[in-house]
């Protein structure tokens, strides 16, 4: 994982899998008042306990913004961070 | 008799022999560690694996033993089962028949059938305690009853319900259909787990592991879920612990959800999986029914008549014409006013079924025929079976918004029929996707990444790729002659520093491709030498021998393919030593030995060859007996076993038909071994040796050359005439008066505590003496205490080597032949050729 805040905006890079959750978290709510976009571009590896961290920061700040390339959304797979 | 599809059994077979090969390792180190659980648990989870992938793969037989020790093993992982002697024995015969299956399916393409392995699954089941002895509990009966109806799907979120859906929709009109024509039923499955809070702690990710099951098994996602209303609060929230139930649509082949239960069972202990399935849309809606109006006799008649008037088909014209005839017939029926309330929804899971297929007349006609029947069925179906088909149209609308919503991108729709995989290319465009207060559905997208990181090859690519580099080779060893002579004639230093500069660059580059494409056929010994462990084992029981077997230099690594095709070799050698060398526990205490004798095997590099070395402490060879066994079989003559040294005595167990042994068994004494070891030996390029010491041992030693693209190479000179001399096996260069300083007699040099024997290359060239003075000439010492005078050195090249072909071949003194840059060809000596012995242990 290379996990780097800068100008409010969160860029994970490479992974976020259960050997990073630990390090990002900590990061995440140091800075919470800080990250304003979650930048996911370089995210390569993503794992159920990595969604985990991003959900959690969904629910801590429902306004925040997820920036990745159109190409790796993919309408099958969705994230539910309420219980809608 | 059913045949295998031939891309899933050659996988499943490789990943078989894999898998058997760690599986007898982890047996071998379990017979001497019967109490270590982590050996039980990997050898459960191989058996595990090999049951998975050979239901993947159709290998019913296969399956069907690998998963009865697979139950041995939960057995002995709940301590209902104790490792003993004789039941490692009856998985290596477990192992034998899986083996055996292998080897029928890789020659014959199908199955051999369950019948022959009878009697060893009944001694199975007779070790599993309070296991009955009739042949009953298959293995493809005991899952059925866990895949039931999901309860409940229309409490999922509406997203998830849509996809899975629209994945209905699309592939249950265009592809699956197609599918079934192959007989290969499939069917929506929704899978649900909700793991412990501790799952991570044992490694193991849920999703990922549910989501390689379904890819490996084939099958395709529809739609994943991960709910996050169990997440705690802040305070509480532990990123190691896990709080996501996760919910899963995808679509499989009938016959393989099995396999996939059994692939989650890892899940099991920490999780509670619900497996159900979708047989109908409805099923995902009907259940939020909240008001049902049923149509009127007279509605009903109306609905019948419309059913059944001409117009339903649609016109050749063009695809607007079309759409337009199948939206005026949606509409028409729309005034209907229980439709309004009722039939809607279907309308408009028709028109969404529509968007997706109209670029086919074919398939749009077939909609029409569908949408028709359907609407006979309701204006005749009775009352109940039409509440049955009655969606709701709160969900209907909610349909119809979200098709709204993405009229303008029906390729966007058909992603949803994309290979998981094919999503998560990368792309220089961004977008931003917000969550809502409230109501927070956040798209994160599929950014998981199954695959290892290896990929299989063709051999032939690789072969050609490496050609393809040597030509590279050549070509710049030509461009850097030619820049030598341009430099000559530039006297433009600036010029002279860049050419350098990039020509030291395309050598790095050249340098780094050629030690990656090698890279690709290397692999280390281990493997090869773990095959040998159980054949040890066995032959040693047999004999009644004690044998310790040791492995050194495991990692040494060698050409792929060399390494395949030294294993009948090698066992060769094996089986001599168990057989000939070691002797029996009694015979070595009389001897004084140790009861157990000891094999190595033993793998080390030298310069540009690999040696291997089988190591026995037995009784050596007897050369007498050898001797007179060679004249036994008329191989020799008595009189030229008399003129006969040592080493030449030994090397008649090369020839064919000989052997010591004084009666045939199953091991060895047939007369076949040795010569096929050396046969085979030099069609590698290697040769064999043999040293042994009566009492000691012997070793027989197998040597090999190195794949190599290019040699480095120093060129000398000695008589006018060049020669190049591979720089690993260079030891250091001295000046030639120096060493023969120390020299009394001109041939044997001690330098520095080394005795070095010292030869002039023009002599063993035979080429005509040098006229250079002794101050003047260089000293070569190579590796092996060999010290070569040379005239002069020339330069050092990287040169593609190639072997001597035809009658040179035979030609003991030269490696090879190789084109330098100026186009010269260059002789390569073989310095192997120079020395006189090698070093042995013994």
């Amino acid at each position: 994982m290379n996990i780097e805040l800068r100008d409010g905006n969160l860029a994970i890079n490479e992974s976020l899998t259960i050997e990073d959750v630990k390090d990002a978290w900590n990061l995440i709510l140091k800075n919470l008042s800080e990250i304003k976009t979650v930048d996911l571009n370089g995210l390569k590896d993503l794992d159920l306990a990595g969604m985990q961290v991003l959900l959690m920061l969904v629910h801590l700040k429902q306004d925040i913004k997820f920036i990745m390339p159109p190409t790796q959304g993919d309408p099958r797979f969705v994230l539910y961070s309420s219980n809608n | 008799m059913e045949y295998i599809d031939k891309t899933l059994l050659t996988s499943f077979l490789e990943e078989a022999q894999e898998l058997l090969d760690v599986i007898e390792q982890k047996l071998l180190e379990l017979e001497k560690h019967p109490q270590d659980t982590e050996l039980i648990h990997e050898l459960f989870r191989a058996f595990h694996t090999l049951k998975g992938s050979s239901g993947i793969a159709g290998a019913i037989t296969f399956q069907n033993i690998a998963h009865e020790f697979e139950n041995l093993l939960e057995k002995i992982r709940k301590n209902e089962l104790e490792v003993t002697s004789d039941l490692v024995t009856l998985f290596f015969k477990g192992t034998d028949a899986l083996k055996e299956i292998a080897i029928y399916l890789a020659q014959k393409g199908y199955e051999p059938p369950l019948d022959q392995w009878v009697e060893l699954l009944e001694e199975v089941r007779t070790s599993i305690p309070g296991r009955a002895l009739s042949a009953g509990n298959q293995p493809n009966q005991s899952g059925g009853e866990r895949i039931t109806s999901f309860e409940g799907l229309y409490l999922l979120p509406l997203t998830f319900r849509l996809t899975v859906l629209k994945n209905m929709l699309g592939d249950s009109r265009s592809r699956v259909k197609e599918q079934d024509l192959g007989s290969k039923k499939q069917r929506l499955y929704v899978l649900g787990i909700n793991c412990g809070t501790g799952i991570f702690e044992r490694g193991l990710d849920p999703l990922r592991l549910a989501l390689q099951g379904i890819e490996t098994l084939g099958g395709r996602v529809a739609s994943l879920t991960v709910l996050g209303d169990r997440l705690p609060s802040v305070n509480e929230f532990d990123p190691e612990k896990c709080y996501l139930p996760i919910i899963l649509a995808f679509q499989i082949q009938i016959d393989r959800i099995e396999t996939l239960l059994f692939e989650l069972e890892f899940l099991a202990d920490d999780a509670d999986i619900n497996l159900g399935y979708i047989d109908s849309i409805f099923e995902l809606f009907s259940p939020d029914l909240a008001e049902i109006q049923l149509p009127s006799e007279e509605e009903r008649q109306r609905l019948r008549a419309l059913a059944e008037e001409a117009f339903w088909r649609i016109p050749d014209e063009g695809l607007e014409q079309r759409i337009d005839n199948f939206i005026a017939l949606a509409l028409s029926m729309y005034r209907f006013p229980f439709i309004k309330k009722s039939l809607f929804c279907e309308v408009v899971l028709l028109l969404a079924l529509f968007r997706q297929i109209y670029g086919g007349k074919e398939n749009l006609n077939q909609l029409i025929e569908d949408f028709r029947a359907l609407l006979l069925e309701y204006a005749n179906a009775n009352h109940e079976t039409v509440a049955e088909l009655i969606a709701p149209r709160e969900a209907a609308r909610d349909i119809w918004e979200c098709l709204q919503e993405e009229a303008s991108g029906i390729e966007q729709i058909c992603m949803g029929t994309s290979n998981l995989h094919e999503s998560w290319s990368m792309s220089e465009e961004h977008c931003e996707t917000s969550t809502s207060a409230g109501k927070a559905t956040t798209v994160i997208s599929s950014a998981l990444s199954l695959k290892g990181e290896s990929i299989r090859v063709d051999k032939h690519k690789i072969e050609r790729l490496m050609d393809l580099a040597s030509e590279l080779i050549l070509q710049k060893n030509g461009l850097e002659y030619l820049l030598k002579s341009l430099q000559k004639m530039v006297r433009d230093r600036e010029l002279h520093y860049a050419l350098k500069e990039q020509e030291q660059a395309l050598t790095s580059v050249i340098r780094e491709l050629q030690e990656t494409i090698i890279s690709l056929r290397m692999t280390p010994l281990r493997q090869l030498f773990s095959r040998f462990s159980r054949y040890v084992r066995d032959i040693a029981i047999k004999l009644g021998k004690e044998v310790e077997l040791i492995f050194q230099g495991e990692e040494t690594e060698l050409d792929r393919e060399t390494v395949e095709r030294l294993y009948e070799p090698l066992l060769h050698l094996i089986r001599n030593a168990l057989d000939h060398g070691l002797e029996t526990p009694e015979e070595r205490r009389r001897k004084g030995k140790e009861k157990t004798g000891r094999l190595i095997v033993k793998a080390s590099r030298e310069a540009s060859a690999v040696f291997i070395d089988v190591i026995d402490d037995g009784r050596g060879i007897d050369l007498e007996k050898v001797k007179n066994k060679a004249i036994q079989k008329s191989l020799i003559s008595v009189e030229e076993a008399e003129k006969m040294n040592d080493q030449e005595v030994m090397k008649l167990i090369f020839m064919p038909g000989f052997s010591t042994s004084e009666s045939v068994t199953e091991i060895s004494g047939r007369g076949v071994g040795m010569d096929v070891v050396q046969h085979t030996l030099m069609e590698l390029g290697g040769y064999v040796n043999l040293h042994s010491v009566p009492d000691k041992g012997t070793t027989v030693r197998v040597v090999l050359p190195l794949t190599l693209l290019t040699t480095q190479v120093l060129v000398v000179e000695v008589s006018g005439e060049e020669i190049g001399i591979p720089v690993c096996d260079l030891e250091r260069i001295a000046e030639a008066e120096e060493v023969i300083r120390f020299s009394a007699t001109g041939k044997i040099a001690n330098v520095g505590g080394h005795t070095l024997i010292v030869q002039d290359l023009a002599s063993i060239l035979g080429v005509a003496s040098t006229r250079n003075k002794l101050q003047d000439r260089k000293a070569i010492v190579l590796r092996g205490g060999v010290c070569l005078l040379v005239d002069c050195i020339s330069a050092t090249e990287d040169l593609v080597v190639r072997k001597l072909t035809g009658e040179l071949a035979g030609l003991d003194l030269y490696l090879g032949t190789a084109v330098r840059g100026n186009g010269r060809v260059l002789m390569i000596i073989n310095t192997r050729s120079l020395r006189e012995a090698d070093t042995y242990e013994h």
